[in-house]
């Protein structure tokens, strides 16, 4: 069979980091072929190279057995190669032929002919069954559509590679149906696709080959119907883990948080939380899944002090703490893992033990009077190090330096210290790998059994299935319903974050 | 034979003058103000030159800077020139340190009557320059208003508006010619931004002539009477605007202060109200040189050639003959103390025009 | 570590080099630039005289470049140390005129707490506006300049002024005075000196070992995880200010205190726009803002005696604007290079 794609040997070499090491990466012509690995593993510097955003160091490229050197992404398009990043690069206010066009208009004349763009880029919709309105402005489209026009984009620029960064990050259930669907015809339409995710499940639905890469170096080619998820994972971190979290029945017993009627307004004045009720026990992890922007953000505003609720109660441990500060709140055993940790959850330019006190700066055994007590501080901080394995162990690091997991298990450690009654959870393992989310979600479930409440906000389907005792779906500032995860199904799950009720599926 | 002897006798000068020197030591105004300090350097320099000594200046960037600047002088120098009234404290804090050391202050009144005899300050009635500037302007205000602008309401600042003022009301009061005075302050005497604002809001309020007492910011104030004179008239060049004032009758003019200033802006300043600063400072210098260095206040003013008007070298053509006239009677009234000029606010406030019956 | 290092070197080699620029337009203008340093280092630190001026110089200069670097900490940008100084000399001159009756030990401080408490009140305008309407503490701290400069020209003019000459209000009482640490003929080195580098320890002190300063720069730092980490922003906001307000008005009590010994309507000089410079040379450390302001004292000290040899005193202006570039210029190099560690990382 032709080969799409040979990538051998490549090196490439950032200050202090060998990002890719001696890789080789081949893809048949008209496969899907994965390429997995934890974050950091090197598949986007990989990736960047094929697309000529970075040179490799060593090491050779050829497209369809044909040596190349790209200058730059003008080059890989020219030889057939498209990429639909992570983040769109769609401008809001065109409309999707003129998103289309956009970049290669002027090689066709001065005048730019919006009307043949669009019956091309009809055709090429309908042709690959990527079904979209040519004359729809982006602004208007669900992000699930907007992939497709980045696809339709690559297309229209003559791609017969695609590449797909982490295409699933952003899509309900459903849309990653529907982009799979359009994946597999593509494929059958001759196109080459490279897919790279670190959900397994979705990679081996959806691959051919996969290739696993590790710490810069590629562990593992496989084949879909030779392999399973627990291989591909072993090679992924280095060692067998866990899939299923362990986790034993909730012992519910006393509320700790109640939350009734409760109304909340974004900074746009808007009403994004729009009468919300729940309750969550002692020793029960509540989970809230939702499209992001659902009003999941400023629920969590709300019950953290961060922002004023319009109108309802806030009942913690028996005590009205509706509208109350920040400082109130955590005092009476409160705490939060933000779901922006860059944002909230750290003072990057500030040191890890200086970190670790955010939110308890003030209170004993960190103080002496008015002054901090650097000593104990520094004590409390390298216990929480070895005991949460953050890495370096440096607690003298800034902020900033540390990578992303290790960032957030500064957080999540810091919060979980701090022995609270309720801790709120908002996207605990975005962005993180399969170690660290292992790590954290490990971690909730212990802090969990010794009956703190935590109330679990997350995009992130598998996660808030597994973790959750019960689960409420929010769709524009309300709740579809409160389930039992154990007795739903995903599709049902995807129907109430599209604005479907429980009892009316149920009904059904 | 003439010429043999001044040869020798600057021969001789050139000999005694050997390590002669003379520094002086600028407020935070500094050099190319235009005025005040440039008008004392060319003075110092002047004799200096004459005398064949060493002539140097010290630019001060604060107040902090007059006591250790004028310390370093007086270590150096023979003469040292303290310019400006803000520089009065200091002068008089360091001159008690250097008894053999000559000062002269410029602009400076001795601080509650303290003299030491190594001090002399020269003072001027800047009331009777500032009267030239309202008697004329009074005469050529076509709109009949017109404008002071000061820099800080420091005193030397206040009695030119006090002569300003009282010669406006002169002329008023003999020609029945209704004159208002609108009065500003920059606040400093630096920035020539400031004083283009203010002038051209006192044009906005409908003065037509303005005198600028404000040091380096009047500078500003001239360019402003530039530009509004060159819209009117379509043209910088002076005969064009004397063209359009003899037909018209009316223009933009500003008024210069301490010394003739009226080549900046050929046609534009009408005229300048001329302190004698080069003229003390000349004089300060001579007498250190010749030994009959007296400390105490010196006043000067029209009679000692402390205060004038410039000779209008430029706009002469412009002012009627009769105002001119009337001008050159009105000094000698002053030299013979038979007019008096207001210096204080009260004096201003109380000043009454006396019965004046010109010769002609 | 290394970072230390290079804090301590970056400033130093900026001086040199900006120097050697220096040098190459005292030669375009004819003279000579070994004489001009010669003068420079000699009117600097050449005499008892040369040292009690950089000294009486430099006291203001670390007192405003705290106020700014302090408030550059807590994530503000207070260009107001110049009116807020203005204010404080004013207050501190109205009360220290009255307090003959008082023994120094009582009226000294009491003279100090006054100056700082107009300075931190009249800052404190700019951080109320700021935490109430949000209104940018530059554009208010700017327009409050103009209100303390033309009060200030007013005051001594009409309510305070006093005599002939300078524009000036009565002496304040003997007992409000500092005693001067030594007198150089007409020169009196004030102790002042000694208080405003007592500041600056506790301003070191407050930032880096309390739980205010905790408070303080994480808020500077990130005002999100501040206030999600229970800190109240508008709080500090109007603290922060306050405090800045404080040094600027206490830099303008001590020149009255120790200098002027009366309230002059110049007297700030723009010591409080010094004080950004300051604190970037400084990098807002209160001990390197130390230095830098002793810097700054002996620069614009030795100044006045270059232009003895004939060199003008815009040429150290010159030197002074290439050191402050250059101390900057490197902010900007580091900071991109650090962008770029990240962006490889990722």
């Amino acid at each position: 069979m032709e080969k799409a794609v040979e990538m051998i040997q490549i090196v490439k070499q950032f200050p202090g980091v060998l990002a890719n090491d001696h890789v080789d990466l081949i893809v048949l012509k008209g496969e899907i072929h994965s390429v997995v690995g934890e974050n950091g593993a090197g598949k986007t510097t990989l990736m960047n190279q094929l697309y000529g955003l970075l040179k490799p160091d060593s090491g050779e490229i050829r497209i369809f057995e044909q040596k190349v050197s790209f200058k730059g992404p003008r080059d890989a398009i020219a030889k057939g190669i498209g990429m639909v990043h992570q983040h769109f690069m769609l401008v809001n206010n065109l409309t999707v032929a003129e998103n289309v066009v956009l970049g290669s208009e002027t090689t066709r004349g001065i005048i730019f002919d919006l009307r043949e763009a669009q019956k091309r880029v009809d055709q090429l919709s309908r042709s690959y069954g990527l079904q979209v309105d040519p004359t729809a402005k982006i602004e208007d489209l669900p992000v699930g559509m907007q992939q497709r026009v980045e696809i339709i984009k690559t297309l229209y620029r003559g791609a017969e590679i695609l590449i797909l960064d982490e295409p699933t990050a952003v899509l309900t259930p459903q849309e990653t149906e529907e982009l799979f669907s359009v994946l597999k015809r593509l494929k059958e339409n001759g196109k080459t696709i490279i897919f790279i995710s670190h959900k397994l499940n979705e990679v081996m639905e959806i691959s051919d080959r996969i290739t696993v890469m590790r710490q810069g170096k590629v562990t593992g080619v496989l084949n879909k119907n030779e392999t399973d998820v627990r291989e591909i994972a072993r090679l992924m971190v280095g060692r067998e883990v866990v899939f299923t979290v362990q986790k034993p029945p909730a012992k519910s017993s006393d509320v700790v948080l109640r939350v009734e009627n409760l109304w909340v307004k974004d900074y746009r004045k808007l009403d994004m939380v729009k009468g919300i009720s729940f309750e969550i026990r002692k020793g029960e992890i509540y989970g809230i899944a939702g499209v992001a922007g659902n009003g999941q953000s400023e629920l969590v505003e709300a019950l953290t002090g961060l922002r004023k609720p319009e109108k309802g109660r806030v009942i913690l441990c028996g005590e009205d703490v509706t509208g109350k500060s920040v400082r109130e709140l955590r005092e009476k055993g409160m705490a939060h893992i933000p779901e922006d940790r860059h944002k909230y959850g750290l003072i990057l330019q500030y040191p890890a033990y200086y970190n670790m006190i955010l939110g308890r700066h003030y209170v004993q055994p960190f103080v002496k009077g008015d002054f901090l007590d650097h000593r104990k501080i520094q004590e409390f901080t390298k216990t929480i190090f070895s005991q949460f394995d953050v890495r370096p162990n440096n607690i003298k690091m800034l902020g900033m330096n540390f990578s992303g997991g290790n960032q957030q298990k500064l957080v999540v450690a810091r919060e979980m210290s701090a022995q609270p009654k309720l801790l709120v959870v908002s996207q605990p393992t975005r962005g993180l790998d399969v170690g660290a989310t292992e790590f954290i979600h490990k971690a909730l479930i212990q802090l969990r059994d010794t009956g703190v409440a935590i109330l679990l906000v997350s995009m992130e389907l598998d996660e808030i299935m597994s973790l959750s005792d019960r689960l409420a779906v929010m769709y524009s500032g309300q709740i579809m319903g409160e389930v039992d995860p154990k007795e739903v199904t995903v599709e049902e799950i995807g129907l109430m974050m599209a604005g479907h009720r429980f009892e009316d599926l149920r009904r059904v | 034979m003439r010429k043999a002897l001044v040869a020798i006798f600057l021969v001789m000068v050139v000999v005694f003058a050997m390590g002669f020197k003379v520094i002086m030591v600028t407020d935070i105004g500094g050099l190319g103000d235009k005025s005040f300090n440039d008008g004392t350097w060319e003075g110092a320099l002047i004799a200096a030159k004459e005398i064949g000594a060493e002539a140097q200046v010290i630019q001060s960037y604060e107040q902090a800077d007059y006591i250790p600047n004028l310390t370093k002088a007086a270590q150096q120098a023979d003469v040292v020139f303290a310019v400006g009234f803000m520089m009065t404290d200091a002068l008089f804090k360091v001159a008690k340190q250097f008894p053999n050391t000559y000062f002269v202050g410029i602009d400076i009144t001795p601080p509650e009557g303290q003299t030491l005899p190594n001090v002399v300050c020269y003072i001027f009635k800047e009331e009777q320059a500032g009267f030239y500037a309202g008697y004329i302007g009074a005469a050529m205000t076509a709109t009949g208003k017109i404008g002071f602008v000061g820099g800080i309401p420091i005193p030397p600042v206040e009695r030119f508006r006090y002569g300003f003022e009282a010669g406006a009301k002169i002329y008023s009061t003999l020609h029945k010619k209704k004159v208002e005075v609108l009065k500003g302050y920059t606040n400093d005497f630096e920035d020539p931004k400031k004083g283009k604002d203010l002038t051209l809001a006192q044009y906005a309020q409908g003065a037509d002539i303005v005198f600028l007492a404000a040091g380096a910011c009047g500078n500003g104030g001239i360019e402003a009477a530039k530009e509004k004179m060159v819209a009117l008239v379509g043209s910088d060049k002076l005969a064009d605007i004397i063209d359009y004032y003899m037909k018209n009758k009316k223009g933009y003019f500003a008024i210069g202060v301490d010394v003739d200033q009226d080549y900046m802006a050929p046609g534009v300043v009408l005229c300048s109200a001329t302190k004698g600063i080069s003229t003390a400072a000349y004089y300060g210098v001579k007498a250190a040189w010749e030994g009959t260095f007296e400390g105490g206040l010196q006043v000067l003013g029209i009679k000692e050639d402390g205060a004038g008007v410039s000779p209008m070298k430029y706009t002469k053509g412009m002012v009627p003959n009769s105002v001119i006239a009337e001008v050159a009677y009105l000094t000698k009234l002053v030299k013979d103390g038979k007019l008096v000029i207001p210096d204080t606010e009260d004096a201003l406030k109380a000043f009454q025009v006396p019965s004046i019956t010109f010769p002609f | 570590m290394n970072n230390r290092l290079w804090a301590f070197l970056v400033p130093i080699i900026s001086v040199i080099m900006a120097l050697l620029i220096s040098s190459v337009v005292i030669l375009l203008i004819g003279q000579d630039p070994i004489v001009a340093y010669a003068a420079l280092f000699k009117g600097a630190f050449g005499s008892k005289l040369a040292i009690a001026s950089v000294i009486i110089k430099t006291t203001p200069l670390i007192l405003t470049g705290l106020a700014v670097g302090f408030g550059f900490r807590a994530g503000l940008f207070n260009i107001g140390a110049e009116g807020q100084m203005v204010m404080g000399a004013m207050i501190a001159t109205a009360f220290a005129i009255n307090v003959a009756w008082m023994p120094a030990v009582l009226a000294i401080p009491l003279t100090m707490v006054v100056g700082m408490a107009a300075g931190a009140g009249y800052a404190a305008i700019a951080g109320v506006l700021k935490a109430k309407t949000g209104a940018h503490e530059v554009v208010t701290t700017i327009m409050l300049n103009w209100i303390a400069e033309y009060l200030s020209s007013y005051v001594v003019t009409v309510p305070m002024g006093v005599g002939f000459g300078t524009p000036k209000s009565p002496e304040i009482a003997n007992s409000a005075k500092l005693p001067p640490l030594m007198t150089v003929q007409a020169t009196e080195l004030t102790s002042g000196i000694i208080v405003a580098v007592i500041a600056a320890v506790v301003i070191y002190i407050v930032l880096e070992k309390t739980t205010k300063g905790y408070e303080l720069k994480g808020t500077g730092f990130n005002p999100y995880a501040a206030e999600y980490g229970g800190i109240k922003i508008s709080q500090n906001i109007v603290l922060a200010m306050a405090i800045s307000g404080a040094l600027s008005g206490l830099a303008g009590t001590l020149e009255v205190m120790g200098v002027h010994h009366r309230f002059l309507g110049t007297l700030s000089g723009g010591k409080g726009f010094d004080g950004i410079s300051i604190a970037l040379i400084g990098q807002n450390n209160p001990i390197g803002i130390i230095f830098a302001a002793l810097l700054m004292g002996s620069l614009r000290t030795g100044s006045n005696e270059m232009q003895f040899v004939g060199v003008p005193k815009h040429i150290i202006l010159i030197v002074q604007a290439i050191i402050i570039f250059l101390v900057a210029a490197d902010r900007i190099v580091r900071t991109i290079l650090i962008r770029k560690k990240r962006v490889k990382a990722s």
